[in-house]
């Protein structure tokens, strides 16, 4: 047998190695700790997001009740609007006026962005602008104002007693101001957004300041 | 490079950031009215709103009067408040109307514009229409004004 003694140099290369050896699977283990806690950060994250409400923008009706009838209001075409058969659908109302020189266009612009953002899912919303303002409003002129935003919006009017009346029902406020002298008067009135889920019930009112980003998360979580 | 070349244009540098950043506070010595813009007008309707941002560069405070327009019957400040969901559209009140030497006064939807009236032809997307606006102080500016769907 060959000498049984270890040279100082072969005992430590012998040694070094599995130290070396040793560092590395160390290393590799301590990698490990960084990727479990982020992964299980990312799946807590994502499970809270799957598993928790949808928190909405708007304000929900405590106890939703079926949406009040709206009937006496005509579409263009002279077909009635009845809000309770658009069920499957999710219906928003907005009250407003034609002659509305700011807020009506600004809430009708940021109405059609909103339906924009919802891409296909978009089909399942239904947005009809509701005149206050027979007087002036044809439910054709209502329309024409409504599908100038975007054509797959509806705009409806009716005489002046069934307007008040769905207005009333609805709590939306409308009160003519005084004509200038050429005639032109503006008109105040509630300008919020009413939402009607799929099952036809008044659930959700948005504040006139929404934004498109708010309303069509809304809207995308009315209908899943 | 020699050091007091390199402290210079360090210096120059410094200079034109701070000159740049000082861009965003009217400072060109004058009132100026920007980005007037208003929104496509269904054919129905004969009304237009009219908004833009003042920056008064001057330095003295100032105020808006009002407008005219060769595409509009009758120009008139108004603001439209929203309380509890309710908007309302008053003729805007002079104090509503100052812009402070060095400040702003922003027109701009649900709030302050100019509201035009009795237009003479719907507005377009791509359209620009013309009007002058007038100031106590700065007087009348006219302006152009972009038809845009925002």
């Amino acid at each position: 047998m060959s000498d049984a003694t270890v040279s100082p140099a072969e005992s430590e290369r012998d040694v070094v190695p599995t130290r070396a050896a040793h560092r590395r699977v160390s290393r590799r283990r301590w990698l490990l700790v960084p990727v479990v806690v982020v992964a299980g950060v990312v799946v807590a994250v994502l499970a809270q997001r799957v598993m928790a409400p949808h928190l909405y923008s708007g304000t929900v009706l405590q106890a939703p009740e079926t949406a009040p009838s709206t009937a006496g209001l005509r579409f263009a075409d002279g077909t009635s609007f009845d809000v309770g058969a658009s069920a499957g659908e999710v219906t928003v109302l907005f009250f407003g006026y034609t002659n509305c020189p700011d807020v009506c266009p600004t809430t009708l612009s940021v109405l059609r962005r909103a339906v924009d953002d919802l891409g296909g899912r978009a089909d399942g919303v239904n947005v009809v602008f509701v005149s206050i303002d027979p007087e002036r409003d044809s439910a054709s002129v209502a329309d024409a104002y409504a599908k100038s935003f975007d054509p797959r919006f509806s705009g409806v009017s009716g005489a002046s007693e069934d307007v008040e009346r769905v207005a009333s029902l609805y709590g939306v406020y409308a009160a003519a101001g005084q004509a200038d002298a050429g005639g032109f008067y503006t008109v105040d009135h509630t300008a919020t957004l009413m939402g009607i889920d799929t099952s036809g019930h008044l659930r959700i009112v948005w504040p006139p300041e929404v934004t498109a980003e708010q309303l069509s998360a809304d809207l995308d979580a009315l209908l899943s | 490079m020699n050091l007091v070349i390199r402290t210079v244009l360090v210096a120059l540098g410094v200079g034109v950031v701070a000159a740049g950043c000082a861009g965003s506070q009217p400072s060109s010595g004058r009132l100026e009215v920007l980005d007037a813009w208003t929104r496509p007008t269904p054919a129905t309707s004969g009304e237009a709103a009219i908004y833009f941002v003042v920056a008064n560069g001057a330095r003295t405070d100032d105020r808006l009067l009002g407008g005219q327009s060769a595409s509009c019957m009758a120009v008139t400040v108004h603001e439209t408040t929203i309380d509890d969901g309710i908007s309302r559209m008053r003729e805007a009140t002079a104090e509503a109307l100052t812009v402070p030497a060095g400040g702003r006064l922003a027109l701009e939807p649900n709030g302050l514009h100019l509201m035009c009236t009795g237009l003479t032809a719907p507005l377009v997307a791509g359209d620009e229409l013309s009007i002058v606006v007038g100031f106590t102080t700065a007087g009348r500016l006219e302006i152009p004004v972009r038809v845009e769907q925002r």
